[in-house]
């Protein structure tokens, strides 16, 4: 399921001009330039996924269906929907959460419809908003309505985190000591374990401490910046990754 | 080590999901980062000044009225922005005195930007100009975080203070001059503000006259490296410092910064000043849409953005600046867009390259127009030695009575005055003169959009000539019976032509010789005057010396 290989060293987000949110990509497609906002999405699927599959789908058509939310996104002739995003106030996560609700409404809607047999593209049985207008409402509370969805959210961004972290070492030829150093860095080793790897890849148990401390530094900065790529400014950081703990620290159902 | 994915994270226990390929615990690396980020903010920082902290320790750096910081006490909050809050103090040592007071919010102080702050100050202090707000002191609270005192400048923004005091274009090309100054003063100190806008240039007024200080000098706005570079986007925490409206394009490229920078910035406040409005609209759009408008959009010319504007607007903008809607865009005139415009070019090369040459520009234009100006009201001097519209309606009402007079006369009194030679032609070119001078009148009076009067001169015009004709017939019809007049060599029509064709121009003549003299311009007047008294002696010589002297009376009367 993860099949997610960026190309090495390429992050189209940490590259250009500009404050490299989320946003700046979405926007960017409505300039016609699609292919950041493609792998955006191919990042995020994964919470995505784990909606469709709680409102009650089948995993094959959870497929489909968020291949086509990516597609509607992405098409041409949804420019206005792109408009809309210039409002920027909301998190990113709440954003893609609400317009891929939206989207799945539509979905729904038009098979009842075709079902019917009435042919038309019917309307939005989304109580939110008036055609077109998926905007995240900035008075809304942090939480969306699926709860699932957020933590697969928080996992996907842990998890696309570290991975970042492989291909940072991977691109510096350092592949083999990024896995040998990977459990330390998650949890705390002993030292026992430390003269393990240390032996194993001829170094020192000192560079191996060094190692691990960079990385587990670093990790926490791509964490940093993954989380603040998805929302506007320090005050909605602090409060996102605020809710993100305490996500976790519930129980999971 | 296990080389079996634990259920559970030896950290925490949460239990990790099942379909995860990495032994990450979430929680705890989420976790880690929150210490991390609250670690970075109260890591131990060397004190800036020594100043005294009275031990009050408050959260994220929330201070308020009532609250004390070393030396000073908070009284009011007088204004927030991007990097800081600002309080009005009262310093309490070593002696009393109210004073503006910085505090840099908290999420802004970790070290890179500490450390510039200190260097900054320390450079400001050399800052010495009556329109640039001093810096006092320096300092950091109990929880590590700076601030710094400055002169208390009780003022409006630029902005607000010209609106209310509704200054005319060109007073507040003269308080914006006194800005330029300003800046200049600190471009040649190596200081660049940064972060030029209205709320940062404040009004106040000594001896009646409006004196603009210039406050908040690019203090510890982000953190950047050795050189001056500045993204006004911290790139870090891609947060956004600050309001986009005044950035220049440089700035939002994320390139290094120069003083063109402040330039631009000057033109933005310069349009603000102008119109009303800001060069670029930005408001509405999300901060990708707001950069590439400041990178790649032009700024609309002021006279088109002005009518652009809803009436509602329009109204008000003129109003304050004590002047109308349909006379506005001419103030407005081609040569002000140029040096506006030339402020705000993407390219820095083609910006004034130093405020200081964007000083001299204006102050140029506005002598310019003052030159203009009195031009105008001395070419109205030169032409009325009397006032014109006086001169106008004792003409309108004397003439009708000299013509009415003689060519009635000459009808009725035919049998008895052997009318001479000299009054005959006296009379029947004094008519023609004033036929000819009248409507030279009436398109004067037009050019001068004096309608009314115009109109009133045709009037007289066409009533004259219908006149003259009725009479005309008549004297020819009682002509007949009497003795056979005098005999004077009536004029043939190509003779005609040749007299009213000088008079046209010795009148044409007279009338530029005003203009001239109203220009000063010495050379066509010695010009002038000698073709006038060429045409005066062409005119004695060939003996229509009547004419030389109705000509002299009309000019006398002029």
């Amino acid at each position: 399921m993860d099949n997610l290989d960026e190309a090495d060293g390429e992050h189209p987000e940490r590259s250009g001009l500009f404050t490299q949110t989320h946003w700046s990509v979405v926007l960017r497609a409505k300039e016609g330039s699609f292919t950041a906002l493609d792998t955006l999405f191919a990042k995020y699927r994964k919470p995505l996924l784990v909606h469709v599959l709680s409102r009650g789908f089948a995993p094959d058509r959870a497929e489909d269906l968020v291949q086509g939310f990516a597609a509607h996104l992405l098409s041409p002739d949804k420019k206005p929907f792109l408009d809309n995003v210039s409002q920027q106030k909301g998190k990113f996560r709440t954003f893609l959460f609400s317009s891929f609700d939206y989207f799945i409404n539509d979905e729904i809607a038009k098979e009842k419809a075709l079902k019917r047999g009435a042919g038309n593209y019917p309307e939005s049985l989304n109580a939110t908003g008036p055609d077109g207008q998926i905007l995240h409402d900035p008075k809304a509370s942090t939480p969306t309505a699926d709860v699932e969805y957020d933590r697969a959210w928080v996992q996907t961004i842990v998890d696309n985190s570290v991975r970042l972290l492989e291909h940072e070492f991977a691109a510096r030829g350092k592949a083999d000591l990024y896995h040998a150093i990977e459990p330390a860095i998650h949890d705390d080793a002993t030292s026992s374990s430390y003269r393990d790897i240390a032996s194993r890849m001829d170094m020192t148990e000192g560079a191996v401490k060094a190692q691990v401390h960079l990385a587990r530094k670093r990790l926490r900065t791509i964490i940093h910046q993954e989380i603040m790529q998805t929302v506007n400014d320090k005050e909605q950081f602090d409060d996102e990754l605020t809710y993100l703990i305490g996500l976790l620290n519930q129980p999971q159902t | 080590m296990s080389a079996v994915t634990p259920n559970k994270c030896p950290r925490c226990g949460t239990p990790l999901p099942a379909n995860t390929t990495h032994k990450v615990c979430a929680r705890c690396a989420l976790a880690d980062v929150q210490a991390f980020a609250e670690q970075e903010s109260s890591s131990q920082r060397p004190d800036l000044q020594g100043v005294r902290d009275t031990g009050q320790s408050h959260f994220a750096g929330d201070y308020k009225p009532g609250d004390t910081i070393g030396r000073y006490d908070l009284r009011e909050k007088i204004g927030e922005g991007g990097s800081g809050v600002v309080f009005l103090a009262e310093q309490q040592q070593p002696f009393k005195r109210q004073v503006a007071l910085k505090i840099i919010k908290r999420g802004m102080d970790n070290d890179k930007v500490i450390s510039r702050f200190q260097t900054e100050l320390r450079a400001l202090a050399l800052l010495d100009h009556s329109s640039i707000a001093r810096i006092y002191d320096a300092g950091t609270t109990h929880e590590r975080l700076p601030f710094f005192t400055m002169e208390l400048v009780r003022g409006k923004k630029i902005t607000e203070y010209c609106d209310s005091h509704r200054l005319t274009v060109p007073q507040r090309l003269e308080l914006f001059v006194k800005v330029c100054r300003a800046v200049q003063h600190a471009h040649e100190k190596s200081f660049i503000h940064r972060d030029i806008k209205p709320s940062n240039v404040l009004v106040t007024e000594e001896n009646g006259e409006p004196f603009p200080k210039l406050i908040d000098f690019g203090i510890a706005k982000t953190p950047t490296g050795e050189q001056l570079t500045n993204n006004a986007v911290n790139t870090a925490t891609g947060q956004i410092l600050g309001t986009l409206a005044y950035m220049s394009p440089e700035q939002a490229r994320g390139q290094d910064i120069d003083n063109r920078t402040d330039v631009y910035s000057l033109g933005g406040l310069l349009y603000e000043l102008m119109v009303g409005c800001l060069p670029l609209e930005l408001d509405g759009l999300g901060q990708y849409e707001q950069f590439r408008t400041i990178i790649e959009v032009r700024p609309t010319q002021l006279t088109d953005r002005f009518e652009e504007l809803p009436l509602k607007d329009k109204l008000k903008i003129t109003h304050c600046r004590q002047t109308q809607i349909d006379l506005f865009p001419n103030q407005l005139h081609s040569e002000l867009d140029g040096i506006v415009m030339k402020c705000l070019e993407k390219n820095r090369e083609r910006r004034f390259q130093a405020a200081s040459d964007l000083t001299a520009r204006i102050q140029q234009y506005l002598k310019a127009q003052m030159n203009a100006e009195s031009q105008k009201e001395s070419v109205l001097a030169g032409e009325t030695k009397l006032s014109r519209k006086m001169l106008i309606i004792i003409k309108t009402i004397v003439e009708p009575f000299w013509l009415a007079d003689s060519l009635i006369l000459s009808a009725s009194e035919r049998g008895r005055i052997a009318r001479s030679k000299w009054y005959k032609t006296i009379e029947g070119i004094g008519a023609k003169l004033f036929l000819l001078i009248l409507p030279g009148e009436c398109l004067n009076a037009i050019y001068k959009r004096e309608y009314p009067v115009a109109i009133g001169l045709l009037f007289v015009v066409c009533a004259y000539t219908y006149v003259a004709f009725l009479l005309r017939k008549f004297r020819k019809q009682d002509v007949a019976p009497q003795p056979p007049p005098i005999e004077i060599t009536p004029l043939k029509w190509h003779e005609h032509l040749m007299v009213y064709g000088m008079m046209f121009t010795a009148i044409g003549i007279y009338l530029l010789l005003i203009h001239l003299m109203g220009t000063r311009n010495i050379l066509g007047i010695i010009y002038l005057v000698g073709a006038f008294l060429t045409l005066y002696a062409a005119l004695w010589i060939s003996g229509q010396r009547q004419l030389f002297l109705s000509l002299a009376t009309i000019i006398i009367c002029q």
